[in-house]
């Protein structure tokens, strides 16, 4: 079954913008991005997201071990600028990423100014597996009570994303997406503790 | 076949506005400027939120329009048309059926679940417009949280009036953080705005802004402790269709010598609760 680009990347959309809505929902973006098959060292999903994104209008940076031929393949695709890290509109970080690629990427990205917060990065990760267990919790806009979540990945990710968005409105956008196609999101405004 | 593209936009429009979203439900409240389209329809005629609407809508959705409360006004009827051309979604007047609402200055009567997203025309987005002609000083004082040219407003509203005389568009708090404009809905609606399970979208194409409520975000109307924010009291009035009492009704002017008579303003409710009154009147279970 080809991916339709119009439909497919409509009901992906639909499931990112529910999951930062409503922060600690997890959706499956298995039926839209199953089917991809685009020569780029990462998850389908993520190349979904990047669909989703990237065009001339927008820059972005890919952390990982091939990121030269990634940002290649992907500037060709949609026509969106690499750019550094810290000026990057959207920065992918892969799964085949160094040690301590995450944190570094959380410190350096964008934030933008008061004057324009939404000027900030949106940081797509891929994680081992994104699940609904209660190792964090999460609060804020978009959660009635508290949100339990899991989210297995670098494991000092919360501190540095709390640094990074201490000074709201501005902060990051992080999206997390695993090998089986599961999406999760968090806004700035989510406050993330962790359960002791 | 279909000359146009799904959803009237090509996907590089589509994506802008996507971006745009994203980052307004990430910052419940700001206005983020985006590239706002040229539409079929004038600027002011509810361009912005059929731009939300053009860009997030699928297939399987079922969509609501409405104008003023009203399902069968020109501009819900008008824009309801266009986005069926434009993507064969199906259409409904009841409002727990649709996936999507879109609307001119009203937020429906029926409560809206998490699965609903409500999308608000909005024609000022700025709340600070009035006091602060200069958009850059507006963002500027969006940025430091400096609002007191819109409480002076209110104010003085009170000291004229002996209460703030905004009708509709009564400015709110979000999230403790940014004034936001709640587009022109009566101050009757507002406190429908604060913790609603439902996404909340604003468009305003005109002034290119969009801005958003995520579900459960604290939605405070601007009030004086001494002050208390007042919607309009529909107290002791009742619809004359469906006998409604509480809601938002409209008042119309009878003949000389008669008085004056009301009818809910959100007509699918109305409508709703018409036949619902009419299968119980006739002997049926109420939901058959």
């Amino acid at each position: 079954m080809k991916v339709d680009y119009v439909h497919d990347v409509q009901t992906a959309y639909r499931k990112l913008l529910d999951c930062l809505a409503k922060p600690g929902t997890i959706h499956s973006l298995r039926p839209e991005s199953a089917a991809l098959d685009l020569p780029v060292a990462c998850y389908k999903s993520t190349m979904m997201l990047m669909l989703m994104f990237l065009d001339p209008e927008v820059s972005f940076h890919i952390i990982g071990r091939r990121q030269g031929d990634a940002e290649r393949y992907v500037t060709q695709l949609s026509g969106a600028r690499v750019s550094p890290l810290g000026e990057a509109d959207f920065v992918f970080v892969l799964k085949d990423r160094d040690q301590g690629a995450l944190i570094e990427a959380i410190q350096a990205s964008k934030l933008g100014d008061l004057v324009a917060p939404h000027l900030s990065a949106t940081v797509i990760v891929e994680v081992e597996k994104n699940t609904a267990h209660d190792e964090l919790l999460l609060s804020g806009p978009g959660i009635q009570w508290v949100s339990p979540t899991s989210i297995i990945t670098d494991a000092e990710f919360v501190d540095s994303r709390a640094a990074k968005n201490v000074e709201y409105p501005l902060g990051i956008e992080m999206l997390f997406v695993d090998e089986d196609h599961r999406l999760f999101a968090i806004p700035r405004t989510t406050t993330i503790s962790k359960v002791r | 076949m279909n000359k146009y593209n799904f959803a009237f936009f090509d996907e590089q429009s589509k994506r802008e506005i996507r971006r745009a979203l994203l980052k307004a439900v990430a910052i419940p409240g700001y206005q983020v400027p985006f590239a706002s389209r040229e539409m079929p329809i004038a600027r002011g005629w509810g361009t912005g939120g059929l731009q939300v609407m053009l860009a997030i809508v699928g297939k399987k959705d079922v969509i609501k329009v409405i104008d003023q409360g009203s399902d069968d006004s020109v501009n819900a009827v008008s824009i309801r048309k266009f986005i069926k051309q434009m993507t064969g979604v199906l259409e409904t007047a009841e409002t727990s059926e649709a996936s999507i609402v879109q609307s001119r200055h009203r937020v429906p009567e029926v409560p809206l679940t998490g699965e609903q997203i409500l999308i608000l025309q909005v024609p000022i987005p700025e709340p600070l417009r009035e006091t602060e002609q200069s958009e850059l000083r507006a963002k500027r004082l969006h940025a430091e949280k400096e609002y007191s040219g819109v409480w002076l407003s209110l104010f003085e509203q009170i000291m004229k009036y002996g209460c703030t005389a905004t009708g509709a568009d009564h400015p709110t708090m979000v999230h403790e953080r940014y004034v936001m404009s709640p587009s022109p809905i009566p101050r009757y609606d507002n406190r429908k705005l604060n913790d609603c399970a439902a996404l909340i979208l604003f468009g305003a194409g005109r002034e290119k802004k969009i801005y958003a409520l995520p579900p459960y975000t604290k939605v405070e109307s601007l009030a004086f402790v001494d002050r208390p924010f007042v919607s309009e009291s529909m107290h002791g009035k009742i619809c004359r269709l469906c006998g409604a009492e509480g809601v938002f009704l409209d008042e119309s002017v009878q003949a000389a010598g008669a008085g004056p008579f009301y009818e809910c303003n959100d007509t699918g409710y109305c409508r709703q609760r018409q036949s619902s009154k009419s299968r119980l009147d006739r002997g049926e279970k109420s939901g058959d």
